[in-house]
């Protein structure tokens, strides 16, 4: 055997392990995953059988399919924005010299250590009708009760303004590693100019944190995809599906319904969608980043 | 064209003293030159005067006018950093008229001034371009352009030639000294190299430890330094500064000097120091009788237009040489001169040369009357 070849075993060899696990848990679902919306669910009755498009087909009559689609477009527009903007603000105020810094740093950070099974929990406390903080503050002032995620109006943005305090935190760490990373002679330099406060933000500031907010952007957007732990505990897409998320939704259509095909097809709907707003983040904002 | 003046200048950071007491001024369209070494405070009394740094304890006057609690953008003062700071996501243009736009100068002042300033420090061509696609010499020209186009009358620079090449650096010297005579503008300049201090400075104030050591013109500061610091800061190689003894019957000789040659007609207190820069000593053959100090060459440097000898005291090299042991007296030959190491010599230097510097590290102002090295002792 040629040296040549070991060292190319041995290669392979190291990289084994890994591919394994990727191979066995990442892109072997993924196909399968794909190959399993080409069929219809097999029963008892009537096995699996080949229907081609026919589950994406399903997806265009689907009012609920609409319905968590819409839900989660709104959720995303509504958290992530939101989220980032609370993160920028949080970090440019405890990037400076506070006293008890680290303390506030510490606070602002807690949410993003806490479960999100136990966050869904606290926040159930304050949205409870009748004797949740929510109401209790608002019978101080003389406001009826309101039931926050009983109504579909205010259910999407009860969960909305739960997700930002959790998620904002996370992010801030981001922003906050990034601003201590700016050489501070550059806001000297802009100072002797003669620079504001907001002109050095929009001017200097925001456009040098450009990459940390495509990354948080990126990171953010994925997450309002992915979270739904918080519906476990708050509503279970309720009422009325009005506060249902597209994974939530998938995981209902697996395991509730059982329709492991239509679950399939929505999953890749899922993916491609990821897939998009990532690519398209990437080629969009990557013009207007400035790396260093 | 603005006059600066310092008064009594303290800085101190908890219990750390930065700056104590520093008082200076520089005259209006003079080029005036912070010199130090690293952690002197030279840097942060820029600062003060840049208004970046609130001083604990004194004034600083621009134009007669106390701006000591006036806002940096207020003072009417530029500043070149050392990391040149410029904004990386700008343009070269951009981050020239950076301080115009903010300051809401219309634009077609803006785009004359810009042109002016690029043409100055002959950026032209690069204007487009981000400050990543620079060389640090051409950063170095965006960032005293950026200075220049504020037209403010003071400038203040952190060295900026420190993080270029030294050819670079020798050219650029000259270049910001001719811009500052054109211009008029009165420059305080902040750096740690004596070279540069003494190519560009009108007025070079030297600092040491926060302290105001000597400030003068640099001729001033190279023929009369006050204090041994003073001396071997300023001059390549350093002044030597050689230990003086007190022999029993009075008589002052150098330190080591096997011939105990008097120096000087009459008796010095213990713990004086003799200085000579070495451009000023002369070796010459050690079978000239009774011309110098006998030395023996330890080392030899060789720098293309001259050489630097080593030469110590005695007939013989001290081997190993102790902790106690002091440095070799440097010896600054033109052109290219070999010695054997261990070869015996003599070392002149003429009365005119000689620095005296007191027990109490004070320049010793008149000398005392020097003998001729040619009288041997009777």
């Amino acid at each position: 055997m040629t040296a040549h070849r070991r060292t190319l075993i041995h290669g392979w060899l190291l990289l084994l392990p890994a591919a394994v696990l990727l191979v066995g848990f990442t892109h072997y679902p993924a196909v399968a995953t794909f190959l399993d919306s080409l069929f219809s669910t097999g029963t008892v009755i009537r096995p699996s059988r080949f229907v081609g498009a026919g589950n994406y087909r399903l997806l265009l009559d689907d009012p609920v399919f609409a319905k968590v689609l819409l839900n989660t477009v709104l959720f995303a527009l509504g958290t992530v924005p939101a989220a980032i903007a609370l993160a920028l603000v949080m970090a440019l105020w405890v990037n400076r010299r506070l006293p008890a810094r680290g303390l506030v740093r510490l606070a602002y950070f807690t949410p993003t250590i806490l479960p999100m099974i136990a966050v869904a929990n606290i926040w159930l406390f304050f949205y409870t009708p009748g004797i949740g903080l929510l109401d209790q503050i608002g019978a101080r002032f003389g406001l009826p009760g309101h039931n926050w995620l009983g109504d579909t109006d205010t259910v999407l943005g009860c969960l909305m303004v739960m997700t930002v305090w959790k998620e904002a935190g996370f992010f801030m760490i981001f922003y906050l590693a990034a601003l201590q990373t700016l050489p501070p002679e550059l806001f000297e330099a802009a100072r002797l100019e003669g620079a504001g406060r907001w002109v050095v933000f929009r001017r200097l500031t925001f456009p040098l944190l450009m990459p940390t907010t495509l990354f948080v952007l990126i990171n953010a957007v994925l997450n309002s995809f992915k979270l739904v732990d918080h519906l476990f505990i708050l509503t279970k897409g309720g009422p009325d599906n009005a506060s249902n998320l597209l994974l939530y939704y998938i995981y209902e259509t697996a395991f509730s319904f059982f329709d492991t095909a239509y679950a399939a097809t929505l999953t890749m709907v899922l993916l491609a969608l990821l897939a998009v707003l990532g690519v398209g983040q990437f080629l969009l904002l990557d013009k207007r980043v400035h790396y260093r | 064209m603005s006059r600066v003046e310092v008064q009594g200048l303290c800085k101190q950071w908890g219990q750390t003293k930065a700056l104590s007491e520093v008082s200076f001024s520089a005259e209006a369209g003079s080029f005036v030159v912070l010199l130090g070494p690293s952690g002197c405070g030279k840097s942060t009394l820029l600062r003060l005067v840049a208004g970046l740094e609130t001083p604990s304890q004194g004034r600083v006057l621009i134009d007669g006018a106390d701006v000591t609690g006036r806002d940096p953008a207020r003072r009417g003062v530029s500043m070149v950093f050392q990391s040149y700071a410029l904004f990386p996501h700008l343009s070269v243009a951009e981050n020239i008229v950076f301080g115009l736009k903010v300051r809401r100068v219309p634009a077609p002042e803006r785009a004359r001034r810009l042109a002016q300033a690029a043409e100055l420090v002959g950026l032209g061509d690069l204007l487009a371009r981000k400050p990543a696609a620079l060389s640090g010499g051409q950063r170095q020209r965006v960032a005293l352009a950026r200075a220049v186009v504020a037209e403010t009358a003071v400038c203040l620079m952190d060295e900026p030639l420190s993080n270029l090449d030294a050819r670079l650096r020798q050219e650029m010297r000259l270049e910001l000294k001719a811009l500052q005579r054109r211009l008029g503008m009165t420059v305080l300049y902040v750096t740690h190299d004596q070279t540069e201090a003494m190519s560009m400075a009108d007025h070079v104030v030297l600092l040491n430890g926060g302290r105001l050591v000597q400030e003068g013109p640099p001729e001033e500061l190279y023929a009369a330094p006050e204090t041994p610091f003073a001396a071997r800061f300023i001059g390549v190689p350093p002044m030597n500064l050689m230990p003086l003894s007190v022999e029993a019957d009075g008589q002052v000789c150098l330190a080591g000097d096997v011939e105990r040659r008097p120096l000087f007609a009459h008796s010095l207190p213990e713990g004086c120091r003799l200085g000579v820069r070495p451009e000023h000593l002369m070796l010459e053959s050690a079978d000239t009788p009774g011309q110098g100090i006998l030395v023996v060459v330890d080392s030899e440097d060789y720098h293309g237009a001259d050489t630097v000898v080593g030469v110590r005291p005695g007939p013989d090299l001290p081997d190993p040489p102790g902790p106690d042991t002091p440095p070799p007296i440097q010896v600054r030959l033109p052109g290219r001169v070999r010695l054997r190491r261990g070869e015996a010599l003599r070392l002149r230097f003429a009365p005119a040369d000689l620095h005296l510097f007191g027990p109490d590290g004070r320049r010793q102002d008149p000398l005392p009357r020097i003998l001729p090295l040619a009288t041997r002792p009777a």
